[in-house]
């Protein structure tokens, strides 16, 4: 683990080194992957946010709540009661992502790298993206130039989170909430994701929730009256937001103009995100390993042929870097593979020219994720150079 | 919970028709019911099987494709240490034969060997059918390599040298006329001599193919070689029994060069 550790700072900071106990090693990728460019790269940071323990609660009783690193979380149970104590009471984890539990609603909450003022907005919106259901919506936590980490208030999307093309409640463009942005002094410095539960109310259905989460069926257009429900006196807020927590709330939602969105795991879910140059998964997150169909090769294999692997469990279309580890030492070798959309590498790795023969772990390493797996290989020394044959005098009795 | 009030919500557009649930007094949070539209294929899977592995192809006795050409950058090779060598037909197996060290030339008893497992070495065997092999215990024997390799095409009668996998020199040589044609496949040089008879040049070498045709020659099993001739005029056309001539000067750098078990394809 360690050496892991060491390695993949090693390997982040970008060196292309090559000794290795005074070799020089060269890595050399296969087209396999390269060659497809349907694959988007990954961005900077990718991680994996797959159960409560991957969240911090907010402070529900502060008038200034503050945004921990990382994720946080803030849950509320539509039955009237209190502040949900567990993230698990309001919301469950599975293959399709997080998703809110019926009559909950769920809150997540996450600090930009570093506060984005209005003429960066557009930077930053236009790269994002988010994998969410229909009633999940993502929005910016908003503070005051002049005090950029308390919450001002927040401003969700209408229609998702698309890139360049998201609107924002009340129809404004990105340029648009820059603008006002910058009349009123402010930063942005955070981001939000609302999974509100199903509401469905009275219909004491088991289910509530349009059948089966993963089968997203696009035609079905599930066209609940839910809709009505809400008109069924929403006390609709007043226009102004009270405080504390409840500024991180989506104030309401122009529901009518969802727009047709991304893959969607359950309405109330989501199941990736993709905002300042970071990717959270909140699927399962998986355990990186990689294999190789010749785990013993020559000096003389390793250092042309070289080692073929593949191996699974990295972040879609991140790169992944190699070191080439004895003991506790090692270095990553020059060149890396590239994930593919299913976040799987094949490649090759030769070893250099003066490899050396002995035990050796190839430690691979996703620049983005961080996701770690090594194949132990051996190297055998190359048998001595066969003798020219010596002629013995004879009787030939070959064909002629 | 209690939550000082601050300035007034700014947006105030943003307030639709929505159900708001208050919970604990002051603290309400807006649950949208939307519906979605048109919700395309999901595309994100974090994880999925790796692909299946790929064995990787190896070399082998058995005959190639007519033009695929079998020059190894490198060969290993087995050279018998005691005064024999048993054979199996698998790793583990019953031993089959005993292959006698030396050979009954005098030559040393060395083999091209095609794959290797736990303590175990494929060989190629000089015996009918053509591309015979045979397992041997690699500690009846000493393991090396040779980056040589010879290709012989019959088509243009030239013998190309190979080393480390590329062309070092092209000979032109005789190979088998039509009606004793020299046998195609993958072979191995199995022993030199200096022939102290008359037509083979200063130098033969035996190899691991026979006749096809030929089940006897000259009071041998109708083997074939790798020899100098008496008949220069012959070399770059079909005009042998099968063997493979080349000039005198030739076949002698060879003699300097080539270890037994190099690898003989005729193509």
């Amino acid at each position: 683990m360690e050496l892991h550790t060491v390695l993949r700072s090693r390997i982040a900071a970008a060196a292309v080194g090559v000794t290795v106990l005074g070799v020089t090693a060269a890595l050399v990728p296969t087209v396999s992957n390269a060659a497809d460019d349907s694959v988007a790269p990954a961005t900077s940071v990718v991680t994996w946010a797959d159960s409560a323990a991957d969240f911090t609660a907010i402070d529900t009783d502060s008038s200034t709540p503050a945004i921990p690193a990382g994720w946080s979380w803030l849950g509320i149970q539509q039955d009237g009661s209190d502040y949900a104590t567990s993230l698990d009471q309001v919301a469950s984890f599975g293959a399709d992502g997080v998703t809110a539990k019926d009559g909950s609603a769920v809150l997540l909450l996450h600090p930009l790298q570093s506060t984005v003022a209005p003429n960066a907005l557009a930077g930053l919106i236009d790269d994002a993206a988010a994998n969410a259901g229909g009633d999940t919506e993502v929005g910016l936590l908003v503070a005051k130039a002049s005090s950029p980490t308390l919450v001002e208030e927040t401003v969700y999307t209408t229609g998702g989170l698309q890139g360049a093309d998201t609107v924002w409640a009340g129809g404004e463009s990105t340029d648009e909430l820059a603008t006002q942005l910058r009349a009123d002094g402010d930063v942005v410095f955070g981001y939000a994701v609302v999974l509100n539960g199903a509401t469905a109310t009275p219909p004491a259905t088991d289910e509530p929730t349009p059948a089966p989460t993963e089968t997203p069926a696009p035609t079905e257009t599930p066209a609940p009256s839910e809709t009505t429900a809400p008109t069924s006196t929403p006390a609709a807020r007043s226009a102004a937001p009270e405080q504390g927590v409840e500024k991180l709330l989506p104030q309401a939602s122009a529901a009518s103009t969802f727009a047709a969105r991304a893959a969607v795991p359950a309405d109330s879910g989501i199941a990736d995100l993709v905002i300042d140059d970071s990717t959270t998964y909140f699927t399962p997150q998986p355990t990186a390993a990689v294999s190789s169909t010749s785990l013993s090769l020559t000096v003389s294999q390793a250092t042309s042929t070289g080692f073929p692997v593949t191996g699974s469990g990295f972040a879609p279309g991140e790169t992944v870097g190699v070191a080439l580890a004895q003991g506790q030492s090692g270095t990553e070798l020059p060149g890396t593979l590239t994930a593919d959309a299913d976040g799987n590498i094949t490649g090759t790795v030769v070893l250099p020219a003066g490899a050396t023969a002995g035990a050796w772990t190839l430690v691979f390493v996703g620049t983005s994720s961080a996701q770690t797996a090594s194949v132990a290989i051996t190297v055998t020394a190359d048998p001595a150079v066969a003798p020219v044959a010596t002629p013995v005098s004879g009787r030939a009795t070959f064909t002629g | 919970m209690r939550f000082i009030p601050t300035e007034p919500r700014r947006r105030a557009t943003l307030v639709a028709a929505a159900v708001a649930v208050v919970c604990a007094g002051a603290v309400a949070i807006v649950v949208t019911s939307t519906m979605s539209t048109g919700t395309p294929a999901p595309s994100h899977s974090a994880v999925a099987a790796a692909p299946s592995a790929t064995p990787t192809p190896r070399a082998s006795g058995s005959p190639a494709p007519q033009d695929a050409i079998d020059a190894p950058a490198t060969t290993t090779v087995a050279a018998a240490t005691g005064d024999s060598v048993p054979v199996s037909a698998e790793p583990d197996g019953a031993v089959t034969e005993r292959l006698s060290n030396p050979q009954k030339s005098g030559a040393p008893l060395v083999l091209r060997v095609v794959d290797q497992r736990d303590g175990w070495a494929q060989v190629q065997l000089a015996q009918r059918p053509n591309g015979s092999t045979g397992w041997v215990p690699t500690s009846a024997v000493t393991l090396s390599s040779t980056p040589y390799a010879i290709v012989v095409t019959e088509s243009t009668n030239t013998l190309d040298l190979y080393k480390d996998g590329s062309v070092l020199h092209s000979y032109p040589v005789a190979t088998g006329t039509g009606g004793t044609p020299t046998p195609t496949g993958r072979f191995a040089l199995t022993e030199l001599l200096a022939p102290t008879n008359d037509g083979y040049g200063p130098y033969a070498y035996g190899t691991t193919a026979f006749s096809d045709v030929l089940n006897s020659f000259g009071g041998g099993p109708g083997q074939i070689g790798l020899h100098g001739t008496n008949d220069s005029s012959s070399i770059g056309s079909g005009a042998s029994h099968g063997c493979v001539r080349m000039h005198n000067a030739d076949i002698t750098a060879l003699a300097k060069l080539l270890p037994l078990g190099t690898p003989f394809q005729v193509r």
